[in-house]
């Protein structure tokens, strides 16, 4: 159970741990990492030809080297520039302590998040989407859109660009205002889908500090018994003030926290096994720093900045089978895809990483984030009724069987990987009124259904 | 030495990001007479250019990067005094002030900006994050930069790269500085609304960029920005 008591020494821990220096804590990780690699011989472990690792042997080495570089170098937070140490017995504490399963939602909306193994035939959920920009005129209608979905369990609203019409100014009075008004239109958009306790992953609006305390746990602000606030962190194993702020009002509140952060392939973690570690050990303090309830990771390739090439795939599905081998914790899985929507590629990237967090033992993924959230109005409903409908088809499939398919998938798409296509806008790919996908984006999507089928994922075909 | 063996030698310094041996090895060029111009595309570039091709292939990674700009500087302090007046205009690429916007504490795009443009050999100074609007425009006046770099992740923390934009605009500075714009959310699109000079999709892109804009030869502010979107 999160406490104010545990914050606080977290608190003191960032006023008082050792100092270091940004530049510093960026190139004493990367040393650290490609030392622990090469100590336990898993430097060159990343298998280019099998995206999907299959190995619990090689994931269990994984999990261990990670457990020792969590205690060894601790989160660093930005704002003090010093390092939040963690003692064997926290971080142990920590994970013992950590649900095992959180109850989201309410009334015939209630779902409830499980942990899961790598094989699992226990269906994982899905939250969609994750991270976009929507413009005011068409927020609600996208949002009822994609809540409409039934595979859908949980709702991350996307962000609108401005608060009646005005730029939502971070770190303003606007950021503030965005965040109460975040919670009236998706309040307003989950009345119009009917689904009044979808549980929802907020504060959407809220770069600083500012939107969350403006949208959450007020009156007439997102509810903490059916949200889950969502806390990103500024990298991976670095903290900052902002996020702790957020972590402090939603104890305060009662609520449950999702806190996460992404591992850079070619940044300080350095090669695929290095950003597999980094997100092992950041995933293990988000427990003890954070007391979050749930994980989210995310392994980011920073040459083109998305996550379905082939090493980030491999880097993901050894951190998440690390984890979910070795411990109970919950995680939601995020995956960034680069293409747009109406193309083939966002289809053919999102049942990759969708095939690859279902056999791994992912307890949740959530996404998409289409055409990598660059473009404003970019996301449909339809694609993120594939990622879930992919993912929890895929339950009770072999990690064995998710990598042949991905073995196929990939070669598709990692060509465009550095250019990938924009594809349409929300407008240009749905009929506003009917809130129903054009033939050409619905034929796109029946055609990499039935390619699916014929490789052996158990999807429906309609 | 030959003048072969000593460029291959100043580029492995830089390789192995090895700022001390870097110094000591621009240091025997000099000695030995060599043209420090020379020296630099031929030894220290040459060098920075094969740690990028290898960054592209993930043979190497930011701090290899960074630490290969670490090299380079260390080299360059020894050769710099060694150039005239012209020659150092020649060589200069130009100052970059370079920052994360107000409101945003992400640091790696951006990072990976400032280490690929130190790189190329442009003089950078990276103001970190959460940097105010004002700030940006300080220390440009400051350090006398050609281009202003603003890296946001975030679609609130974007607006901040107009309100730079804007501020110079109304403060009768715009046509002192080129204006580039990055981050995850950001879009060619959105770098023409802001009335940005540039904008690239990848660091690498992003060298391309204030490359281009610098020897182009068209003043700020551009009608169009230009756009490097691979």
């Amino acid at each position: 159970m999160a406490s104010i008591e545990r914050a606080l020494q977290i608190l003191d821990k960032a006023q008082t741990g050792p100092i270091c220096t940004t530049k510093g804590w960026g190139l004493k990780l990367s040393k650290t990492i490609t030392e622990k690699l090469k100590k336990y011989g898993l430097e060159k472990t990343f298998d280019t030809e099998n995206p999907i690792n299959t190995d619990d042997g090689l994931a269990d080495r994984f999990y261990k080297v990670g457990y020792e570089l969590a205690l060894e170098m601790g989160m660093f937070c930005q704002d003090t520039e010093r390092i939040i140490k963690v003692t064997e017995e926290e971080l142990a504490d920590a994970i013992r302590n950590a649900p095992s399963e959180l109850v989201l939602g309410k009334g015939k909306d209630t779902v409830v998040l499980k942990s899961r193994k790598p094989e699992d035939k226990l269906q994982p959920l899905s939250f969609s989407p994750m991270g976009h920009l929507i413009s005011e005129d068409v927020w609600v209608r996208l949002v009822q859109g994609i809540a409409q979905q039934p595979e859908i369990d949980g709702l991350r609203s996307p962000v609108s660009p401005t608060v009646f019409g005005r730029p939502v100014l971070a770190d303003t009075p606007y950021e503030t205002i965005a965040g109460r008004y975040e919670a009236q239109l998706t309040k307003e958009a989950l009345w119009r889908a009917g689904r009044t306790g979808l549980c929802t992953l907020s504060v959407a609006s809220s770069p600083t500090a500012y939107g969350h305390l403006g949208g959450y746990g007020i009156p007439g602000g997102f509810d903490p018994e059916s949200t889950l606030v969502i806390i990103l962190c500024p990298a991976e194993m670095t903290t900052a003030y902002t996020a702790l702020h957020k972590v402090v009002h939603v104890i305060s509140c009662g609520g449950k926290t999702y806190v996460g952060d992404a591992s850079m392939i070619g940044g300080y973690s350095g090669p695929p096994e290095g950003a597999a570690l980094t997100q092992i050990a950041a995933n293990l303090l988000q427990f003890a720093v954070h007391q979050a309830d749930c994980h989210g990771g995310e392994e980011l390739d920073v040459r083109y900045s998305g996550g379905c090439g082939r090493e980030g795939q491999w880097a993901e599905s050894i951190a998440c089978q690390a984890i979910r081998l070795n411990t109970h914790l919950l995680n939601i899985n995020v995956m960034n895809q680069l293409a747009g929507p109406s193309t083939e590629m966002l289809l053919y990237e999102s049942a990759v990483a969708m095939l690859n967090v279902s056999t791994s033992g992912g307890a949740g993924y959530l996404g998409p984030r289409t055409s990598g959230t660059k473009y404003a109005n970019h996301i449909t409903p339809l694609e993120c009724k594939f990622c879930a409908e992919v993912l929890k088809c895929s339950a009770g499939m072999t990690r064995k069987q998710a990598n042949e398919i991905a073995k196929l998938l990939i070669p598709k798409y990692e060509n465009m990987l550095w250019d990938p296509p924009i594809g349409k806008s929300f407008r240009d790919c749905y009929d506003m009124n009917t809130l129903r996908p054009t033939q050409e984006w619905l034929g796109i999507y029946l055609k990499i259904k039935r390619e699916l089928i014929d490789l052996g994922v158990p999807l429906n075909y309609s | 030495m030959s003048k072969e063996e000593l460029m291959g030698k100043l580029a492995k310094t830089i390789i192995d990001g090895d700022e001390q041996a870097a110094g000591a090895v621009a240091q025997e060029i000099i000695a030995a007479g060599i043209d420090p111009l020379e020296a630099i595309s031929q030894g220290g570039r040459k060098g920075l250019d094969i740690v990028g091709e290898r960054f592209q292939r993930l043979e190497a990674f930011l701090p290899e990067l960074v630490q290969a700009g670490d090299a380079m500087k260390a080299c360059m302090a020894v050769l710099k005094p060694h150039i005239n007046q012209q020659q150092t205009t020649e060589i200069s690429q130009g100052g970059v002030v370079i920052g994360t916007v107000k409101g945003d504490i992400h640091t790696i795009g951006k990072d990976l900006v400032a280490t690929m443009l130190i790189a190329s050999g442009f003089e950078v100074h990276d103001l970190g994050i959460n940097v105010p609007v004002k700030r940006f425009i300080e220390e440009s006046e400051k350090v006398q930069a050609k281009v202003i770099a603003l890296s946001a992740l975030l679609t609130q923390t974007s607006y901040y790269q107009k309100q730079v934009i804007d501020y110079l605009r109304d403060a009768g500075m715009r046509n002192r500085y080129y204006v580039v714009v990055g981050g995850a959310p950001i879009s060619p699109e959105w770098a023409t609304e802001a009335g940005a000079d540039g904008y690239a999709r990848t660091a690498v892109g992003a060298t391309q960029l204030v490359k281009r804009l610098l020897t182009e030869g068209v003043l700020p502010p551009l009608s169009q920005p230009v756009i490097i979107n691979q």
